[in-house]
């Protein structure tokens, strides 16, 4: 306030006087009136002041004066040599509003060993107050955890001072530590994950710490962390009862307990309030704690506002986000000399620069923070168990549960996640499972837990079984099915009372299987969980519809791994689930997209099923690709349908263009590191062979080929099929080594592979085009082999692979085996479309070849009267 | 002076009571040297009142007051503006007991030194206050050179902790006044406080 004249304060002081009991509205018109815009200034400049007048002023000074009196009466000091209990004071090693911390050592010659030895102030006056401290103590003496340091002991002195005999533990604050060791964002996250599970596991003892800071959490030069007074600020607080009790005392109930010994920039709100603090506190304080160790700041500052300015902040301010708080540190003049941060010398204590550290924090780490800052502790993290599982998500690229999931948020997440690659999937699904397991013990405790699992499993489904049935191959290596194993067994064990979540676990899992491709798993477990719903909830209820469709996804695959055709119950099922759905749900539910398109999947290539799956697919489309579902990534697999279904009457520009589409989508959504995006690479790749655009075709296939490799190993049919196209396009370009080296090594790395008839097919006519046609023939021969074993003697793709062989064969010159196995064709395929055709037009070449123009004029195309002819291919005409 | 029995020994309460007297009947001399006699045995009530405090129990600045009044003064003797007078007199003096534990502190801050392990947050919350009471002591100063009675006000409410109706009394005006006077004094000492600790 700058010093107004005597004269100037005569007339402020006749306005404030006017205006103080005026309303908001009456005091703005009164202001307008004051011609004198100093004055006006002034005046408003005080009345703002009064209403946000520091709350301390309305109370005895003495009360806000009360921390800085003189901690003990000198007369009662403790000095070295003195005994505690059964301790030694050695010497002094801290102060504070609770009391003095000794180093002490054992004096009762049992053992030695070092303590930390606390001397509080006396209040224990009465037995009911020693009473508590005696139980709380043993309670805080019972909690065991590595990184919490122990009570031993404790007792009352001769004098009425209760003390405390602690773990002594040698080592520096956590602010202290990470930024002399330099530890980065990551080592910070990872050294704070163990600090939150220490207070996780307290609170799961019933101790809640309330006065969390970095004083309180120390790191021993081993880098172990260890936690300090854990639950002694609830010991040293009177019980309400007792303030309740004591009118005699002159205190009021709403007497701030434990507000002495508390730093309101480490409060939580409801301790400012004094409310009692609750596991939801500590959860604030951790937050306060990360907020320090990423931004080297804390989010209420006392920056010469005084204690009450920050409590007020604490109260009714936001906290500035993470990546804000670093941004500003440099653009801050240090205040009358007070911190001096720069941003600099923060990104550098965590081995960054100012720019990395931002994009570091914002976003995850932003939205993390301060959800655990909430003022609402109902909207805070529900335990710092959940805060820890957020952090540990974070670490491993996975979506956070503090974030709302926005479309361009999942997708980011998926493509961050997929390029972690293999290892960081498995500790992905390490994380869940461990998160799973966690869940479920909770849901047995109490109904906001319960919901918590819920929506664990709702994280979970999403994650890992959303984008059904292509899901990410990577999941499948032995250490993720263990775990899968694991939580399956956790799930049909520990949730016998709660049928309902146990089909939702059990839903969950089945779709996982399925997107592992263990369909014999799958179905197993999903036949369980539709058991369970059709029991519990009916036929006609969604999630029973929905089991439905997941079970006979897994049972078309099963049918199509086993016997190679499809399972007459599956059309059915997908029929009754898509009535149930579209019964139940709003008409552009996902659901009953994704439903569709397994149907469309699941129908015949022919007739009015392939129309139907056509207009199945495309009505799916429409809804997947409503803003609102986009970021689900099921259009990739719609479009993928749709492609095929175009490949199959041959339109290859149609398929190309769906591809083309999909390809997109799945880049953006799956990332291009990502099984899904290479694949449909892969299928671009062949409809471009198709349509001779080869060198599109060979980027597209080299784009795929290493990521399916890596995922998929090099004995996939997938990799068989990418590494064919792109042997064709080399091909076709000319390039022939290259192209036979890929089909060799497609045959050598899987010689019983059951597509080994089509890559020996794609090799001799490599072999043929390059004159190697003993090499062609022998390839062919197996071919045919191959094929007769498997589809017996009357299938057509025989007749095409025995035309190709005669043709070789006709090249050789081999004319009377060629034209032996031609007429033997013939006579199985007497028609003159399909294959009856092609062994025609092979006959005309073969007799042209022989030089008997004769014999293949009575082959050449014509109309069907000639059939006869045909058939006696030695008559002369 | 009758009544000046130096800064040895503790004056007797009648001394005490006839001080009272003569300083309520607006003898400035009276005042100074009613000061000087209950200043100290005041700061030692206050000091052991302040340290017999159990934790997480507000203080009772007039329960203290009292304590000493009943102790200093003949009160059979003193009227209650006399009374009153001895109230003033105490805020004073809690100003200045207040405000002398602030100044060490800023001392022990600026000597430094002290590793603090754990504990030392309420250290911290210790200096805050104890600037923050400095800062005020001095806007408060400030306040009274430009109006002596918001300055008394604030004394009297914050400092002794007395009602706004002993402060009426006191200042022989109406409750009301107090309310409205106290609410000017409190929006100048809060601008006062919100300002950066610059040079006045």
């Amino acid at each position: 306030m700058e010093l107004l004249s005597h004269e100037r304060w005569q007339q402020v002081n006749a306005l404030l006087d006017e205006a103080l009991d005026l309303d908001a509205g009456a005091r703005r018109r009164f202001l307008d009136g004051i011609g004198d815009d100093g004055l006006r200034a002034a005046v408003e400049r005080l009345l703002t002041a009064e209403a946000e007048a520091p709350v301390f002023l309305d109370a005895p000074a003495a009360d806000y004066a009360v921390p800085l009196l003189p901690d003990l009466p000198d007369p009662g000091s403790p000095a070295r040599g003195r005994r505690i209990g059964a301790y030694r004071l050695e010497r002094e090693i801290g102060r504070g509003g609770m009391g003095r911390v000794f180093l002490a050592t054992r004096a009762d010659g049992q053992f030695e060993q070092e303590v930390a030895l606390k001397l509080l102030r006396p209040g224990l006056d009465t037995d009911d107050a020693r009473r508590r401290f005696r139980t709380e103590r043993q309670i805080l003496a019972s909690l065991s955890h590595p990184h919490v340091a122990r009570l031993l002991d404790g007792g009352v002195t001769d004098e009425g001072r209760p003390y405390l005999a602690m773990e002594y533990v040698e080592g520096r604050p956590i602010d202290a530590y990470c930024d002399a060791r330099r530890l980065s964002v990551e080592e910070r996250l990872r050294l704070f994950i163990a600090v939150a599970g220490a207070v996780h596991h307290a609170h799961r003892n019933l101790v809640i710490h309330r006065d969390l800071k970095p004083s309180n959490i120390v790191v021993t030069p081993e880098g172990e962390v260890k936690l300090l007074d854990f639950g002694i600020a609830k010991l040293l607080t009177p019980a309400p009862a007792e303030l309740l009790d004591d009118p005699a005392a002159g205190v009021s109930p709403t007497t701030r307990t434990g507000q002495r010994w508390m730093t309101p920039e480490y409060a939580a709100p409801e301790q400012i309030r004094g409310d009692a603090a609750t596991t939801a506190t500590d959860v604030y304080q951790l937050g306060v704690v990360l907020y320090e160790l990423l931004t080297g700041r804390r989010p209420f500052e006392q920056n010469g506002g005084g204690v009450h300015a920050v409590e007020h902040a604490v109260l009714e301010e936001e906290p500035e986000k993470p990546s804000t708080a670093v941004s500003r540190a440099s653009g801050r003049t240090g205040r009358s000399g007070t911190t001096g941060l720069d941003a600099d010398r923060v990104s550098r204590a965590r081995r960054t620069q100012p720019e990395r550290l931002r994009s570091t924090l914002r976003g995850d780490l932003d939205t993390i923070v301060l959800k655990a800052l909430r003022k609402d502790p109902e909207a805070r993290y529900a335990s710092a168990e959940a805060f820890v599982e957020d952090v540990k998500r974070h670490l491993a690229g996975l979506p956070v549960q503090a974030r709302k999931p926005t479309p361009g948020y999942r997708m980011q997440r998926f493509v961050r996640r997929h390029r972690a690659g293999v290892a960081a999937s498995a500790l992905v699904v390490l994380s869940l499972v461990g998160g799973l397991g966690a869940a479920l013990w909770q849901a047995r405790v109490a109904r906001a837990e319960r919901d918590e699992a819920e929506t664990l499993a709702t994280f979970l489904e999403d994650l890992l079984a959303a984008p059904n049935p292509v899901a990410d191959e990577r999941l499948d290596t032995l250490s993720v099915r263990d775990l899968i194993t694991h939580s399956q067994a956790r799930v049909e064990a520990e949730l016998l009372d709660r049928p309902l979540l146990q089909a939702r676990m059990l839903h969950m899992i089945g779709r996982t299987y399925n997107g592992m491709h263990r369909y014999a798993d799958a179905e197993q477990v999903l036949e369980r969980a539709l058991a369970l719903r059709r029991a519990h909830l009916g036929d006609r209820h969604e999630a029973t519809a929905i089991t439905v469709r997941d079970l006979a996804y897994a049972r078309a695959e099963l049918a199509d791994e086993r016997v190679g055709r499809s399972d007459a119950a599956v059309v059915p099922a997908l029929r009754e689930a898509l009535a149930v759905l579209r019964e139940r749900l709003e008409p552009t539910d996902p659901e009953i997209a994704l439903t569709m398109a397994y149907l469309a999947q699941a129908l015949p290539y022919d007739g009015l099923d392939h129309v139907e799956a056509e207009s199945l697919l495309h009505e799916a489309l429409a809804i997947q690709q409503m803003p609102a579902h986009q970021w689900t990534g099921q259009s990739v697999f719609t479009l993928m349908l749709l492609a095929e279904r175009r490949m199959q009457v041959s339109d290859f520009k149609g398929a190309a263009a769906y591809y083309g589409q999909a390809l997109e989508l799945a880049a953006a959504h799956f990332g291009e590191g990502h099984t899904r995006t290479a694949s449909v690479h892969s299928d671009l790749a062949f409809a471009l062979r198709e349509l001779g655009r080869f060198e599109e075709a060979e980027r597209h296939a080299r784009a795929a080929l290493p990521v399916l490799l890596a995922a998929r190993g090099d004995t996939s049919l997938v990799v068989n099929q990418t590494r064919r196209t792109l042997a064709s396009a080399l091909r076709m370009q000319g390039r022939y080594d290259e192209a036979e080296g890929l089909l060799r090594a497609v045959l050598a790395s899987a010689p019983q592979s059951p597509d080994r008839a089509v890559t020996l097919g794609a090799l001799a006519t490599l072999l043929r085009e390059q004159e190697d046609l003993a090499g062609a023939a022998e390839a062919q021969r197996e071919v045919v082999a191959l094929l007769r074993r498997r589809f017996g003697a009357a299938h057509p793709m025989l007749a095409y692979s025995l035309t190709k062989l005669a043709d070789i064969q006709t090249e050789q010159a081999r004319y009377a085996e060629a034209e032996q196995i031609l007429l033997g064709g013939l006579a199985a395929w007497p028609e003159e479309s399909g294959p009856g055709r092609q062994l025609r037009r092979s006959l005309v070449a073969l007799y042209e070849a022989w030089e008997r123009p004769d014999r293949a004029e009575a082959y050449r195309g014509g109309p069907a009267r000639d059939t006869a002819s045909a058939q006696a291919p030695h008559r002369a005409p | 002076m009758t009544g000046d029995t130096g800064t040895g020994g503790s004056p007797s309460p009648e001394a005490i009571t006839a001080l009272l007297a003569e300083a309520s009947a607006g003898d400035p001399a009276a005042h100074a040297q009613l000061w000087r006699s209950i200043y100290p045995d005041l700061h030692a009530i206050a000091h052991r009142a302040l340290l017999r405090r159990r934790p997480g129990h507000t203080l009772q600045t007039t329960a203290l007051v009292n304590e000493a009044y009943l102790k200093l003064v003949h009160h059979q003797q003193a009227d209650w503006d006399g009374r009153l007078h001895f109230f003033a007199v105490a805020a004073r003096a809690m100003r200045h007991i207040l405000i002398d534990y602030a100044r060490q502190r800023g001392r022990q801050k600026r000597g430094g030194g002290q590793a603090p392990v754990s504990l030392d947050e309420a250290v911290a919350v210790a200096e805050e206050r104890a600037d923050t009471l400095l800062a005020l002591d001095e806007a408060l100063t400030a306040l009274a050179e430009r109006d002596e009675r918001l300055g008394r006000i604030v004394e009297y409410r914050f400092f002794g902790g007395m009602t706004e109706a002993e402060v009426a009394r006191l200042l022989g005006v109406t409750d009301r006044t107090v309310r409205r006077e106290w609410r000017k004094a409190k929006a100048w000492l809060a601008a006062a406080l919100a300002e950066p600790p610059s040079p006045p």
